[in-house]
């Protein structure tokens, strides 16, 4: 199409077995250029309101972005979208990987999934062509076996396959999506809806090159070799290659804030025995998604007190954070074993150790008991213990049912007053970085449409010195200023806004939170050139930054149709109170304060400050007077 | 005294080293010693002396002390 685009939409009714493909225009695709915008644009627009997440109505949107498969280093991203079955919210999660950028090259920028096949089947996209072929054999299986299964049978090695495991089909609320088995939509229950629709996997593959949708690939293709270079040496992308984010234990360690004992500490003892220089002994291979010079994915091998096999990837940051620290677990290996079960059952390991924690405080404070455990001793630190319960929620038995339905759901279900260990926002688990030592985090847990979520905003500390590599990165995207890390103010609240509609463009288009700065190496001036390389279209910073912003504005919407309000943008009462170790003991979010920067947000935003939804006014700022319209918005 | 380079501040090491071993005569700036290293003081965003944090523009370093020293600790 000449825009970085196919132009073209894969819908699919798995209830009648039947396809079609529907075309937009280069205008359409401006205004909306692919992935998280579109998963808002059509929940929004197509989604019947108050549906059941895991009935046929419900959507699964899984949509690329207009840079998703150039070939500039983290270009490979895309969203899976549906109401979620975690928070009745809307739902989004991205991944990178090699499934997005094969989508594009086998015909389509996105796939609209309604319905609910009578029984399991697989779709088979091949340049163009659509198949929807029987999962019997299937269900139920690995998901290594199932890719296997699926190459084997189509002939074809170089297939990327996208699937789910048994968690989603056993609707575990926080059931992930995966490609390649080691890349994953991980948050919201994405994979839960796939499997409540009996659609086990999506293969894809495809003969188009990316320079036959680029406006000017030669020069794109130039931009992505300059591009490589500077990611192999550029401090931030030459760590991620080093240390990936596994790099972050130890200094989040040492500054008071490695999420600890469910969320009470914000140091751990055993941190030595989790961070990197530990993840040495078990590191196999470093691997990467398509087109991508950094590769910051880790392969672990473990042949010692459990066995791990490289066959899906190793544990990230928060996966260690959520069964190391939070867990009260200092035994790596464990962790890895950990994060092999939940990648081979398919489930989000934030929620997964999240879920345990709850529990293991729960039981520690006698609120549960081993009646209510099946006999299993729920202490942190019980590596068998934490393992077995990984094992109950991916099987959905025993106490593993009810901890698969969410913290927030397992706390009502539990009562006896354990809410107040249910660490969620929109009864989604929050994710390891504590807003006590990140202050723009409380804003970004409480107000993000899906729920808690780390990747809506930069954290704070990479803007409090004027003179670092990462604040003199962020100049170019607008008025910024040195701020310290904890302090929350309406200062605080106009930088975070800033870097939000940052983060959702990056979302819209496709790109990794690791390619752009200030969290990483491509510079502002480099990102307009490859957008124009890409579309053709003399984009600025702030076209793009109104990218990021209408996809938040629909998306919040969505929200108000469904009932959300301001008064689910809170945090759990735990963030205000003060950690109880390491050096910032004693330090807390200051209830008042947070709630005075929240109205200031929701002014900054165009929102009322009342109802937290967005005034009629700031949508038709956005172009988006048709979307007032549908919900009512006066 | 044990030097340990957080996050992407090895990156400014000639050696790329994660952990270095330094002997200093007598006390210094912590900044000095960074400089002398090659990090640039305004990439440390945390820095930690013996397991305390500490205000890199004031603090003074002395053998045997643990030194750990961070760049910005981002999302991800």
């Amino acid at each position: 199409m000449g825009f970085g685009s196919t132009g073209k939409i894969l819908r699919i009714d798995l209830s009648s077995g039947s396809f079609a493909v529907e075309e937009f225009d280069e205008q359409f695709f401006r205004k909306y250029p692919g992935g998280k915008a579109f998963a808002a644009y059509f929940l929004l627009k197509e989604c019947p309101q108050g549906v059941d997440p895991f009935s046929p109505e419900n959507l699964l949107i899984l949509a690329t972005g207009a840079l998703t498969g150039a070939p500039v280093a983290t270009a490979t991203r895309y969203t899976a979208a549906a109401r979620s079955p975690l928070t009745g919210a809307y739902g989004e999660s991205e991944a990178g990987g090699f499934w997005g950028p094969e989508l594009k090259f086998a015909g389509f920028d996105a796939i609209i999934i309604k319905g609910k096949s009578p029984k399991p089947v697989y779709i088979w996209i091949k340049d163009g062509n659509v198949q929807i072929r029987s999962a019997d054999h299937l269900w139920g299986n690995e998901p290594y076996e199932v890719q296997e299964t699926i190459r084997k049978e189509l002939g074809d090695n170089l297939i990327r396959v996208l699937q789910i495991g048994p968690a989603g089909e056993r609707l575990v609320r926080y059931a992930a999506i995966t490609n390649e088995l080691r890349h994953f939509n991980g948050r919201n229950g994405i994979g839960a809806v796939m499997g409540s629709k009996n659609l086990r996997a999506i293969a894809v593959r495809g003969k188009t090159r990316f320079s036959e949708l680029a406006a000017e690939p030669q020069k794109l293709v130039k931009l992505g070799q300059q591009l490589a270079k500077e990611a192999k040496n550029h401090p931030q992308s030459m760590e991620l290659t080093e240390k990936g984010t596994p790099g972050l234990v130890t200094g989040l360690n040492a500054g008071g804030i490695l999420p600890t004992l469910n969320f009470n500490g914000g140091s751990f003892d055993g941190a030595g025995n989790i961070n990197w220089d530990a993840y040495q002994s078990i590191l196999n291979s470093r691997r990467s998604c398509y087109a991508c010079v950094i590769h910051c994915k880790r392969e672990v091998e473990v042949s010692d007190r459990y066995e791990v096999s490289t066959k899906y990837g190793g544990p990230e940051y928060e996966t260690i954070a959520a069964f190391g620290s939070n867990c009260g677990v200092s035994d790596l290996q464990a962790v890895a074993k950990a994060n092999e079960l939940c990648n081979l059952y398919l489930m989000d390991t934030i929620s997964v150790g999240s879920a345990i924690s709850f529990a293991m405080e729960c039981f520690e404070n006698g609120l549960i008991g081993l009646d209510d455990t099946g006999g299993i001793p729920l202490t942190f630190g019980n590596v068998d213990a934490m393992l077995q319960m990984v094992e109950l929620i991916g099987k959905r038995e025993g106490f593993g049912y009810l901890l698969g339905e969410g913290v927030l759901r397992a706390a009502r279900a539990l009562g006896r007053c354990t809410e107040k260990y249910a660490m969620h926002v929109k009864g989604q688990e929050l994710p390891f970085h504590d807003p006590r030592g990140k202050a723009s985090l409380s804003l970004a847990y409480a107000i993000a449409e899906n729920g808690a979520d780390h990747l809506t905003s930069i954290h704070d500390p990479a803007l409090a010195n004027p003179d670092s590599i990462s604040f003199k990165g962020a100049i170019g995207w607008g008025t910024v200023e040195p701020i310290p890390a904890r302090e929350l103010s309406a200062r605080k609240a106009r930088q975070y806004l800033l870097f939000e509609h940052w983060s959702s463009f990056i979302k819209v288009v496709g790109l990794c939170y690791f390619g752009p700065a200030p969290r990483s190496f491509i510079q502002v001036d480099e990102l307009i050139e490859a957008m124009r390389a890409v579309t053709g279209w003399e984009v600025t910073v702030e076209e793009m930054l109104e990218m990021g912003e209408r996809s938040i504005n629909l998306s919040r919407l969505f929200n108000q149709r469904e009932g959300f309000s301001r008064n689910d943008d809170n945090l759990p009462d735990r963030l205000f109170h003060g950690l109880t170790s390491g050096p910032l003991s004693g330090v807390a979010i200051d209830p008042q304060v947070f709630a005075q920067v929240m109205t200031e947000l929701y002014l900054m935003k165009g929102w009322n400050p009342q109802t937290g939804m967005p005034t009629r006014q700031k949508l038709m700022e956005l172009g988006l007077e048709w979307a007032a319209d549908l919900v009512g918005v006066v | 005294m044990q030097i340990h380079l957080g996050g992407h501040l090895h990156y400014f090491d000639v050696e790329k080293r994660n952990h270095i071993q330094l002997e200093i005569a007598g006390r210094k700036r912590l900044q000095d010693v960074c400089l002398e290293l090659g990090v640039p003081p305004a990439e440390v965003a945390l820095a930690v002396i013996n397991g305390n944090i500490v205000d890199i523009q004031e603090a003074v370093v002395e053998n045997p002390d643990r030194v750990e020293l961070f760049s910005p600790l981002g999302g991800g």
